[in-house]
């Protein structure tokens, strides 16, 4: 038993189990440095190029963003990590969300003025963590000047219009085996 | 969704009233298979299609409750989307609805992203392959990079409500609107504060690389407390 504890599969779990409620304000994007912190800088477990190609795959594929720790977990340690890291990030949340919609007695009400403050005052912090997920993720992919100018073009079409990102990514998909990017 | 389109403004009991008039029962298999559908047509970020299936198509929920659904669920730790299809499946079903739409929202998604982890294990060797997952992460970079300058732009835009039109005493009119001196303060001082909040949290766990969960645990309590202030204050002279 005490072995199991040391396994990166029970490391990974419990860290992003812990980790799961930090996600406040929205998305599972803003835990992506904390997870690369741990997985490839601290645990060495996978590389920069197995994280960033776990993201850009959960990108590219259908269902919630989030997926890319499915992924990270796939590659920490096969099948197990995949449902553990997976299950570790949703349930948490998803029971504690449970417990409280059960517990509400507010009908269609939606937030009360606490849940309010609790949005709105974490926004500028999720704003920041989202910044600092482009900075990590940028540099643990060993971006130059190309990468940039197709981070930066990504935005200024992203604010622009209402193209559906996938369109994006296929296109960057389509630059990358030309050979224009990197 | 900010504008409710015409016929969806019925009042909530008139909506729960004519879906049960309907009587049409939604059950964990029915709550299974409408989030598998909507997760696996959810390209690039499923909240789209889930107000299009969930409100549109199926009329499960109008827009405000779907809004008012959709608030809770951010304000929840987790993933936003997982949240909701717990509230949704729960409010059908109850405990078996609410881990049949979370079942139908992850299983589907995380079977097709694992297929293809494997397809990059043993095509990541490629030139091609490499190239062009190089090219999507600097999209996929991209793309996080809009969402964080969107809400900033949200966030950090100037508010209105600093402009007041007084009633003039004694009669019916108002003053032509005026800007407000204290209450400019007021909110240059909460700009400033939630800039600080947004510039720490980028420091923090961008550059200096330290644990989220300690510069969440940090910044969260003078984030919130800062926005219950706020909210607090008196909001007419």
């Amino acid at each position: 038993m005490d072995d199991f504890t040391e396994t990166p599969l029970w490391l990974l779990t419990t860290h992003l189990a812990l980790l799961s409620f930090a996600a406040v304000g929205g998305g599972v994007i803003m835990l992506a440095p904390d997870i690369h912190r741990y997985v490839v800088d601290v645990h060495r477990w996978i590389t920069d190029e197995q994280f960033a190609a776990a993201y850009a795959i959960a990108q590219a594929a259908p269902g919630p963003n989030m997926l890319f720790v499915t992924l990270v977990g796939w590659q920490t340690a096969g099948w197990p990590g995949a449902v553990g890291a997976t299950g570790a990030v949703i349930l948490p949340p998803a029971l504690l969300t449970f417990v409280v919609t059960s517990l509400s007695t507010r009908q269609g009400g939606g937030v009360g003025p606490f849940g309010k403050a609790v949005r709105n005052g974490l926004a500028p912090v999720s704003v920041g963590l989202l910044l600092a997920g482009v900075w990590v993720l940028f540099t643990s992919t060993g971006g130059g000047l190309r990468e940039a100018v197709v981070v930066l073009a990504t935005l200024a079409v992203m604010l622009k219009t209402k193209i559906n990102p996938l369109w994006l990514i296929v296109l960057g998909a389509a630059a990358g085996i030309a050979g224009l990017i990197g | 969704m900010d504008s409710d389109p015409p016929g969806t403004r019925a009042p909530a009991d008139r909506a729960s009233a004519a879906r049960s008039a309907d009587s049409v029962a939604i059950g964990p298999t029915q709550l299974f298979v409408a989030f598998s559908q909507l997760a696996l047509s959810g390209f690039g970020g499923v909240l789209p299609f889930a107000y299009r299936a969930l409100v549109e198509k199926r009329k499960w929920l109008d827009a405000r409750e779907f809004a008012s659904l959709l608030a809770i669920a951010q304000v929840m730790p987790g993933p936003t989307i997982c949240n909701l299809s717990v509230m949704i499946g729960q409010r059908y079903a109850g405990f078996a609805g609410a881990c049949a739409a979370l079942a139908g929202m992850v299983l589907g998604p995380s079977c097709i992203v694992v297929a293809l982890g494997i397809a990059w294990q043993h095509y990541g060797g490629l030139t091609a392959v490499k190239q062009g997952l190089h090219g999507m992460s600097s999209v996929a970079i991209g793309l996080i990079l809009a969402t964080a300058v969107k809400m900033g732009i949200n966030l950090f835009k100037p508010d209105p409500e600093p402009i007041v039109a007084r009633p003039v005493p004694g009669t019916d009119t108002v003053s032509a609107p005026t800007v407000v001196p204290e209450t400019t303060r007021y909110w240059t001082f909460a700009r400033i504060v939630q800039m600080a909040l947004c510039a720490l949290g980028f420091v923090g766990v961008g550059l200096l690389r330290w644990p989220l969960a300690a510069v969440v645990a940090g910044l969260a309590p003078i984030a919130v407390g800062l926005s219950w202030v706020i909210a607090r204050r008196p909001q007419k002279p």
